[in-house]
């Protein structure tokens, strides 16, 4: 390449790397993208740290039951996904209207399935918000904010 | 006598620009030849291909990608689809390592690892970027001029090689450093808000990263020690972009950055060892001044040649080195890790985080021996090779 190319080339993508940091942070952030993770805030900054958990009470058909972390779920992903892969399953929105349409319920049982030698007569996600001492990492509460549920014996959501 | 107008301000810093794009990283074809095998034996044998299998586990309903080649697609592509793309990404990086169509296979490689990590979307922080971009920068610097098969097949091809990417490489680098350290800054890392150890609080609860360090830093690291890796952090990766145009400086980000990584990972479990090959492009030059890397270089060649064009008159001795790389391609290919973290689990030792270990020491040792090396130097002024930028 000519000097003057080099330089050319250079220079657009200095621009353009500017141009894409501005739309990912304004617009849409693309994938794979030019940036590297940001890491942003300080989270437990005011000396509370809230996070969302997710748990999946089972009950099985000989009437055993079970309650595990939503993301046992999913064990061959790796440990950074399984938490997001959860949320992306049952996000927040999903457990306003108390029901699971077909697809994610399908899904659901496939994979409770996996979870025992028995068969699941209905399962339900709990979507739990625990409050953490940022300074110990102490549980200081937790509560219960949402929980869908399929009962696949009556063959019902709700 | 009328005297010669002043060039412009423009003028000058093109001229800049382009001693810098030049002269910033010299370094001969036998030093990049020792690079690509650096980068694509670190890619094979140790940080291993990428596997994006476990998406198959997801149902059509995650599917939600971010604007990208993933978004072309309608859901996840199915298991076979992944397991191709690692396949592929094995013949390349052998192809890579061996130097065989080096520039084709290098773009294809590329092309292939931003394919494989499209897919994640809102599940995964974006992927190793600056690994994806290395292969598909480098192919432009005719990398496979020694040390390669393709050497041996063109023996009279003109050895010159291009060192312009490995500028370009630093630009990048310098620039995706930048886009974490400028929104950590605009996020108040700089605040007294402790904002490193209330990443690690999340990720301890989250994930139940509890390995090397994180523990004993949660519950003794001092308030100051907090505040001097927030502070720290912003420095450093703001600090990278800044220092692009001048290489020697940029070099010593480098170094810095090596400790850095190191200390993300005994501290947070978060492995960014991928970079530490990476980096060691832009010390190729250093190579050069070193009388045993021609003599190094002929020798492995020697060896190659042998591999590539057996010597011995044995029926189908041609098929040997065929079965060999065969056998490295089945061992390469097989889901569960690179041969190091097949032998880390050999041994007993979890691949996350001792794998990164593994990459990282020997690059800190490599970044001490430099400094090192850079402190003596000062003492014995050289001739530089710096690039003196206009006011």
């Amino acid at each position: 390449m000519s000097p003057r190319s080099l330089r050319i080339l250079f220079v657009a993508t200095t621009l353009l790397l500017f141009a894409q940091f501005v739309f990912a942070t304004r617009v849409v952030r693309p994938h794979p993208a030019l940036l590297f993770p940001f890491f942003e805030g300080a989270p437990g900054a005011d000396g509370v740290l809230q996070l969302e958990h997710r748990a999946v009470a089972i009950r099985w058909r000989d009437g055993s039951r079970t309650r595990v972390p939503a993301e046992q779920l999913v064990p061959e992903l790796p440990d950074y996904v399984q938490t997001k892969a959860m949320r992306a399953a049952f996000p927040k929105r999903s457990f306003s209207d108390g029901s699971v349409e077909a697809a994610r319920g399908a899904w659901l049982r496939e994979r409770v399935s996996r979870l025992g030698p028995g068969v699941p007569a209905s399962a339900e996600v709990e979507l739990w918000l625990r409050s953490y001492d940022s300074a110990d990492a102490a549980l200081l509460s937790e509560r219960r904010v949402g929980v869908i549920g399929v009962d696949w014996e009556r063959g019902s959501d709700g | 006598m009328a005297s010669a107008p002043a060039p412009s301000r423009v003028a000058s810093w093109s001229r800049a620009l382009e001693s810098w794009i030049g002269n910033a990283y010299p370094t001969s074809a036998d030093a990049l030849g020792v690079g690509r095998v650096l980068f694509a034996g670190s890619l094979l044998f140790a940080i291993g291909l990428p596997d994006r299998l476990w998406l198959d586990a997801l149902p059509a309903f995650v599917f939600d990608p971010r604007p990208g080649p993933g978004s072309l697609f309608g859901a996840f592509p199915p298991a076979w689809f992944f397991q191709g793309l690692r396949w592929l990404s094995c013949t390349l990086g052998l192809a890579v390592l061996l130097g065989y169509r080096t520039r084709a296979a290098s773009i294809g490689l590329g092309l292939a690892l931003v394919l494989t990590y499209s897919f994640e979307g809102r599940l995964a922080s974006g992927g190793p970027v600056f690994l994806m971009t290395f292969p598909l920068v480098m192919s432009c610097s005719n990398w496979g001029a020694a040390l390669s098969i393709d050497a041996l097949r063109n023996p009279g091809a003109e050895r010159r090689v291009s060192v312009w990417p490995i500028a370009y490489l630093s630009l990048l680098l310098g620039f995706l450093m930048w886009t974490a350290g400028v929104s950590k800054l605009a996020t108040g890392w700089l605040e007294p808000s402790l904002a490193t150890r209330g990443h690690l609080l999340r990720t301890h609860l989250d994930y139940g990263r509890d390995a090397l360090l994180a523990p004993w830093m949660l519950a003794h690291a001092p308030v100051w020690l907090w505040q001097l890796a927030d502070l720290a952090t912003v420095l450093l990766e703001v600090g990278f972009l800044l220092a692009v145009p001048w290489p020697r400086v940029f070099r010593l980000f480098c170094a810095g950055a090596l400790f850095f990584h190191t200390g993300i990972l005994l501290v947070m479990n978060i492995d960014y060892s991928v970079h530490a090959p990476l980096y060691a492009v832009f010390f190729l030059g250093s190579l050069d001044s070193k009388p045993a890397l021609q003599a190094g270089v002929a020798r492995w060649q020697a060896r190659l040649a042998v591999l590539y064009r057996p010597h011995w008159r044995l029926p189908g001795a041609g098929w040997g080195p065929l079965a060999c790389a065969g056998g490295l391609w089945c061992l390469l290919v097989r889901p569960g890790g690179s041969p190091t973290s097949l032998l880390l689990e050999a041994l007993g030792l979890p691949p996350t985080p001792h794998r990164g270990l593994l990459l990282l020491v020997p690059g800190c040792a490599l970044a001490l021996l430099y400094l090192g090396g850079r402190l003596r130097s000062k003492r014995a002024p050289q001739a530089t090779h710096g690039v003196n930028m206009p006011a």
